[in-house]
């Protein structure tokens, strides 16, 4: 069976000018269509300047948007103007051809102007469709194109499948220093298609994404766009502390529900990580999809010439942010007893010690009496992991605000007695260990006669500052 | 008290002068022997720091020249140079070369027992350790050098009984920095403040003609401002409002002891008339 469609080809194709080349891949199957009998429809690309559905409902072709013109004496192609479909059940060759032979139809860099090179479609297959136009001999007389399509039986059809015309059905198209632009021809349910993104910068060169592997719920083509954004435009990650390093915005014109899968394999510089102060192991990534985040498992996989990669699998599409964990080591709660005290008698403070961040870390928490630090004990702690610190004191006679680590742990009366005070404090990071404890067992608090080097060293910049300034003010003239 | 005349020779000339080889290398085994202790090992530093619960002669005295870490000993043996430096040129450009030896060894050799044995006042589960507290004990000293130096080289209405008066303003400094806002905190910064303001009254009410003549005060003006610039920063960065640090709490009580013991015994020296000053000439002569 063979139709044949004629189509309105506009404007004359042979004025002078430059035209621009189209910048980005279309998002395709949605959108009006030029349905052609036969089961094969065309599409305009979606941001194609050079085709559109006209009133009529047919598909018509202006290579000269604007008066621009073509180049004369040149071959110019205009790359995926428009696309063919399939929409039948079967598999149809499909092949463009124009009334001038300076008008050619390519898909894939290949013609498909002849039933010998046309290129076959499957049910629900598309294409992507250029137009070369060769104006080296002379002015352009065009006015209509023909689509060819046939019905071919899938052991009979001799005509070129697309794997077999395209190779790998994925194309690249707009590649730019943070972008990345695909256009899958025929993915297949299940199978994981990987895109090329090696080098798409996330973090200047530091974070790179080398490659996005998406596996499609159904057969059918893909559309996916990538592109760096801020790395705080998704708003402040949910975790406590967490850094956003950078971001990246994965689009399609496909339901979500096609998408199986996504797997995200980035590249970070060792060095980079030293200079933000983080370990691989806390790199986490986040999603944030219908205004909720998640977090995706990130694992490190390899590592080769500086540099680490980290592979992260999420089940959709969105906003991913990659991020640093911190350690955020807080006292959540802190307790003394017993609240009035005889003179002498030991008082017990503990404090309930949380790390809420996503990272391990250490902190020294404060032991004071009325603002005064009177012992300290470091605590380790992995993420989300909490402990209790204990110390014990035993005061002068007085009424005293306790506080660990800036927490209030309410007031303390010591009673009048023969006893002048002593405070001999330490902690435990072991909950095992958090009874109140002996004083005159423990490591007796350290107490160093010293200055702060910071401080001597900015009296000294002061006095040569000192020196320096009547030093000037000798020089200025008297009168 | 002394007599202060004469004319103000050049301040570069006086100082190379008054300034000995000698006196330069003794100053200087003291940061030496803070960085030979230093490098013994760790196990032997904290052997030599004192306890309080176990106190002993010896690490009564060597404690004080133990440091655990080398921020701490950078932080002491800076300070040292800043303090004993600008002690010494003012001692010996104002011939007080005698008292400043007297002190620098009192200091080095005896205030060292007398700091742990004060801090023994207070008993606790600590151990003690670190040079500050014999480096606030330079700083007690500057007020009397301050004064001394000020009297000889540019203003003969100075007298020693205004040294008081700048030992009692740094305690109202300390006192504010220090203390927490309490009434009692309040009063003693206050009580201080009178002091201090009471010890310079009779100086700037002085009709007394100014004694020293001469040529410019390039130099000598500056080293005094030098001196009291570094003596009015010492309780800003010796007596800081928190005290903790990484694993212990600063002894501020030593840092204090030091200061005042160091003011007090050589004043009341001074006004007994122990040392005498070196005259002028013979300070500025050629050795």
């Amino acid at each position: 069976m063979i139709s044949r469609r004629t189509l309105a080809l506009a404007a004359a194709l042979a004025l002078a000018g430059t035209l621009a080349f189209p910048s980005a891949a279309a998002p395709l199957l949605d959108g009006p269509s030029d349905d052609v009998s036969g089961g094969v429809e065309l599409l305009p690309a979606a941001d194609s300047e050079y085709a559109t559905i006209g009133p009529d409902g047919k598909l018509a072709l202006d290579l000269t948007p604007g008066e621009t013109g073509l180049n004369p004496d040149s071959v110019t192609v205009f790359g995926d103007v428009f696309y063919l479909r399939y929409t039948g059940d079967r598999y149809a060759e499909v092949w463009v051809t124009a009334d001038s032979d300076e008008v050619t139809f390519e898909v894939a860099g290949q013609p498909v102007d002849s039933r010998a090179e046309g290129v076959r479609l499957g049910t629900d297959e598309a294409v992507p469709v250029s137009v070369r136009v060769n104006t080296t001999e002379g002015d352009l007389d065009v006015d209509d194109i023909t689509v060819h399509s046939r019905v071919a039986e899938p052991e009979t059809a001799d005509a070129m499948t697309v794997d077999d015309k395209v190779g790998p059905n994925v194309r690249t198209v707009a590649a730019s220093e943070g972008s990345r632009q695909f256009t899958v021809l025929h993915a297949s349910a299940g199978e994981p298609v990987a895109l090329d993104t090696s080098g798409m910068s996330v973090v200047e060169t530091n974070v790179t994404l080398e490659e996005l592997s998406v596996t499609r719920a159904t057969d059918g083509a893909l559309s996916v766009g990538v592109r760096r954004v801020g790395a705080s435009s998704a708003g402040p990650l949910p975790a406590s502390g967490a850094d956003a390093l950078g971001a990246v915005e994965v689009t399609t014109k496909s339901s979500e529900r096609e998408i199986r899968r996504a797997t995200f394999r980035f590249s970070v510089a060792e060095d980079y990580l030293d200079a933000v102060d983080t370990d691989a192991g806390d790199l986490t990534l986040y999603r944030h999809s219908d205004g909720e985040w998640s977090e995706v498992d990130a694992t490190v996989v390899g590592e080769r010439a500086g540099r680490l990669f980290v592979a992260a699998e999420a089940d959709g599409f969105s906003t991913f942010v990659l991020a640093a964990e911190r350690p955020a080591i807080g006292v959540q709660s802190a307790s003394v007893d017993p609240a009035t005290a005889a003179a002498d008698e030991p008082v017990t403070v503990t404090g309930e010690v949380e790390n809420a961040g996503g990272a391990a870390g250490e902190r020294t928490v404060a032991l004071t009496l009325d603002g005064r630090v009177v012992a300290e004990q470091a605590v380790a702690l992995d993420a989300g992991e909490s402990t209790t610190v204990t110390f014990t004191t035993t005061p002068s006679p007085g009424e005293y605000d306790v506080a660990v680590g800036g927490t209030d742990a309410g007031s303390l009366v010591v009673e009048a007695g023969s006893g002048d005070g002593t405070t001999a404090a330490s902690g435990s990071g072991d909950e095992s260990d958090a009874a109140a404890t002996d004083g005159a067992d423990e490591t007796p608090v350290a107490e160093p006669a010293g200055i702060d080097l910071q401080a001597v060293a900015g009296v000294s910049v002061m006095l040569a500052l000192v020196v320096a300034t009547l030093a000037l003010v000798r020089r200025l003239p008297r009168e | 008290m002394d007599s202060e005349s004469g004319r103000r020779p050049p301040f570069r000339a006086a100082l190379r002068r008054a300034v000995r080889l000698r006196d330069v290398a003794l100053l200087l085994l003291v940061p030496g022997v803070l960085v030979g202790v230093f490098a013994l090992p760790l196990d032997v530093r904290r052997s030599l720091a004192f306890r309080y619960t176990d106190p002993t002669l010896a690490t009564a005295y060597t404690a004080h020249f133990v440091h655990l870490e080398s921020s701490h000993l950078l932080a002491n043996v800076l300070a040292f140079l800043l303090l004993a430096g600008v002690g010494y040129l003012l001692a010996t450009l104002a011939g007080r070369r005698q008292l400043f030896g007297t002190a620098t060894a009192t200091y080095l050799l005896a205030v060292p027992f007398a700091l742990s044995g004060l801090n023994l006042a207070v008993p606790r589960n600590a151990v003690g350790y670190g040079f500050s507290g014999v480096n606030l004990a330079f700083a007690g000293l500057l007020p009397l050098l301050l004064v001394a130096y000020a009297r000889r080289r540019l203003d003969a209405r100075v007298r020693l009984r205004h040294a008081p008066g700048l030992f009692f303003a740094a305690l109202a400094v300390v006192a504010v920095v220090a203390l927490p806002w309490s009434p009692v905190s309040v009063g003693v910064a206050g009580v201080a403040a009178v002091a201090a303001v009471a010890y310079a009254v009779p100086l700037v009410r002085s009709d007394a003609p100014r004694a020293s003549t001469g040529a410019s005060t390039a130099g000598w003006l500056d080293l005094l401002v030098v001196g009291l610039v570094l003596y009015l920063a010492t309780p800003f960065v010796a007596f800081p409002a928190s005290p903790g640090v990484e694993g212990g709490v600063l002894n501020l009580y030593a840092h204090l002891l030091g200061f005042c013991l160091a003011f007090v015994a050589p004043y009341v020296a001074l006004e007994l008339g122990l040392f005498e000053a070196t005259p002028a000439r013979a300070v500025d002569a050629a050795d």
